[in-house]
């Protein structure tokens, strides 16, 4: 070798890149289909989900282009956050429509790739700006056949909620109030759902006040869910899902899974996903939360309704690889500048069975 | 293995001293506001230095190369902030001075001023693009020696995550180093153990580039292959031609390393964590058939430790 360019390893880099980039992931061909006896349910806390638009009734103007944001008006209400945080956030992120797109894009690949790319027959949703958004993140994904888009806006005052997007007819909806009266926070939806063989499935989605907010605040919401459950018909199927924000400190103390839910539900993580680590990781404290989960009518555990909870299917969905950082965890999408990140927590997963199958299977008998 | 565990050793003094936290393919992370304190020491020794006989009075010297790093956010893009550089050498033979042991030293280096950018742009195919640029201030005795007014380096990170297990990097970096002068005095003891004086050139320019694919063992914990290729250009000096008439310059070829070779990561904490590289470096002007035959005469031994406060 008499010379060697310097800039050798650039375009061999580059080819080695494209033929990785040319891998792609199988998608189904038809649209997909409900099964008769089996139905996948997803919770998601989907990391701030906002279009690139601004709603005048929402405090959304962070999520905004910085061009749009560099007016007079923009500029008042940011100045007027006392949070430095929040106030240079508002002033200076730049969240244009193609990041907005890419967050969708992303979102859509991690849900198309659950249930063998089958994506989830309901799935409830956390921190989502709109029912547009959330038109656009099922548009996205055409194949999966999602027909019902539900999203009620609520008093939280970052404006984010709760919403569901299902394959299954919807026959109604409506929000519950949390129950906090100290601070505006999301509601409880409620969604009647129709299951395959008619009977119908009541979906209460959650997104209980952050970490910032004290034990007692995610106490009440626990009381006001259970509250909501008792008001639904006696023989109703129904499961809450979505973010419980119990940090899993305060979980060891305070038990709010363990004791205030386990009252009245069957908690996902506590009758499976035996090997879950948590869907939620704080990297500063090292330490793993459960801050998503199902919770289960019991009588879909122990036989008693006509749909049962299959505890082996309960898991975290984490195989998509925009879902993992460098470190194991979830990969927040933050700027969306990243080649990875979609959002900072993982999806958790199950699947509801038609008949005792399930029961059966835990006594170890054959199916 | 001895040196091994003494390379460990100086290093490990060096970054329990300063206790902090750190990042993988970016030593530094900020934090959201205010100003972030860091610590990178990069110790290296040649391991052939290690093989010689303990009867020539002590074996290969570890350098070590470090820098204390203020850093804060200077807009919403852009951070930026002041390393202070200094070298620490324990005291051995190294392949200068014609293995003639040399003391312990420690000296100050070159000031850094940089700017950076973690999230300059994002290619297709999901490649991030990282971008830091720095201004060398000539503090050290090295850059003062040499008549250097300042020297800027820009350097790229181009990175993906492959799969759960595999990341790829390509890091680039070009330096240009400004200088008063295209030639110095430089002094050092040549085969006969006598003082040798020559005027040798001024560096010009430096081109790196190195690819590294890493294995995730699991988050902290990784192995990885690197390769890269760096290429040094040195300015011609008329004023110390060998004839007379000054016609032919005096000028020193470019030189081109490559290096190869395998390396692990680990970490002692969420504050500290290392990288350990084993490199073969070859000159591919005058041994490029040696590339991974790890002769220890082309062999670099270093440890990178990253700290955070």
């Amino acid at each position: 070798m008499k010379r060697l360019s310097p800039f050798l390893l650039g375009p061999l880099s580059l080819s080695l890149l494209f033929l990785i980039g040319c891998s792609l992931a199988p998608k189904p061909a038809e649209k997909v289909k409900t099964k008769d006896d089996q139905v996948v349910i997803m919770t998601y806390n989907v990391e701030n989900l906002f279009d690139a638009k601004d709603d005048p009734d929402k405090k959304d103007e962070e999520y905004l282009p910085r061009a749009v944001k560099s007016s007079p008006h923009y500029q008042s209400i940011c100045y007027q956050m006392t949070n430095p945080y929040y106030q240079k956030e508002c002033l200076y992120k730049d969240w244009t429509e193609t990041l907005y797109k890419r967050k969708i894009s992303r979102l859509a690949d991690v849900i198309s790739q659950v249930n063998q790319g089958h994506g989830p027959d309901i799935l409830v949703l956390d921190e989502v700006e709109n029912i547009g958004a959330l038109k656009d993140l099922a548009a996205a994904m055409p194949s999966l056949n999602y027909k019902t888009v539900e999203l009620i806006e609520g008093p939280d005052e970052r404006g984010i909620d709760v919403g569901l997007i299902s394959r299954l007819p919807m026959k109604e909806a409506k929000l519950h109030d949390a129950g906090i009266k100290d601070f505006k926070t999301r509601g409880i939806l409620e969604v009647e759902l129709i299951l395959p063989d008619g009977k119908p499935l009541y979906v209460l989605g959650v997104h209980l006040p952050s970490q910032a907010a004290p034990t007692s605040a995610r106490r009440t919401v626990f009381k006001t869910l259970a509250k909501v459950k008792k008001s639904l018909p006696k023989d109703a199927l129904v499961y809450a899902s979505g973010d419980f924000n119990v940090a899993a400190r305060e979980e060891a103390k305070e038990k709010l899974f363990r004791h205030d839910a386990q009252e009245d539900w069957a908690v996902s993580h506590l009758i499976g996903c035996k090997t879950c680590q948590g869907t939620y990781y704080y990297h500063s404290k090292r330490e793993w939360s459960f801050f998503d989960a199902f919770l289960f009518d019991k009588r879909m555990t122990n036989g008693k309704a006509a749909w049962q909870v299959d505890p082996d299917s309960i898991h975290i969905f984490n195989d998509n690889i925009y879902q993992v950082n460098r470190w194991g965890s979830p990969a927040r999408f933050g700027s969306g500048m990243k080649g990875v990140g979609v959002s900072d927590h993982w999806p958790l997963v199950a699947t509801l069975v038609k008949g005792q199958t399930v029961v059966k299977n835990q006594k170890g008998e054959t199916p | 293995m001895k040196k091994f565990f003494q390379l460990l050793a100086v290093s490990g003094f060096m970054t329990l001293s300063v206790p902090a936290l750190a990042q993988f393919s970016v030593q530094e992370s900020f934090n959201a506001s205010g100003y972030t304190y860091s610590f990178f020491s990069l110790a290296s020794t040649e391991t052939d230095q290690t093989e010689f006989e303990q009867d020539k009075n002590g074996t290969g010297r570890i350098a070590t190369y470090n820098y204390l790093t203020v850093g804060t956010h200077v807009n919403y893009d852009l951070k930026g902030g002041l390393r202070l550089p200094f070298s620490y050498n324990t005291a051995g033979r190294d392949r200068f001075n014609n293995g003639e042991v040399q003391n312990q030293e420690i000296f100050l280096q070159d000031l850094i001023l940089f700017l950076r950018n973690d999230s300059l742009a994002l290619l297709p195919w999901d490649v991030s693009v990282y971008w830091e640029g720095s201004l060398y201030l000539p503090t050290g005795k090295f850059s003062r020696q040499q008549g250097t007014i300042g020297a800027y380096k820009n350097h790229f990170i181009f990175s993906k995550i492959l799969s759960r297990s595999f990341d790829w990097e390509y890091d680039q970096t070009v330096k240009y180093t400004d200088q008063s002068r295209t030639a110095y005095k430089n002094t050092f003891i040549g085969d006969q153990g006598d003082e040798i004086t020559v005027a040798s050139l001024t560096k010009s320019w430096e081109l790196k580039h190195r690819m590294n694919i890493w294995y995730k063992m699991d988050s902290e914990t990784g192995v990885g292959l690197q390769a890269g290729l760096e290429d040094t250009y040195y300015n011609s000096s008329k004023e110390n031609s060998k004839s007379l008439d000054r016609s032919v310059p005096l000028t020193k070829p470019t030189e081109h390393l490559v290096k190869l070779g395998p390396a692990a990561r680990f970490a002692l904490s969420n504050k500290i964590n290392f990288i350990l590289n084993f490199t073969d470096v070859v000159n591919a002007r005058q041994n490029m058939k040696e590339l991974g035959q790890f002769r220890s005469k082309n062999t670099e031994v270093a440890l990178l430790s990253f700290v955070r406060f």
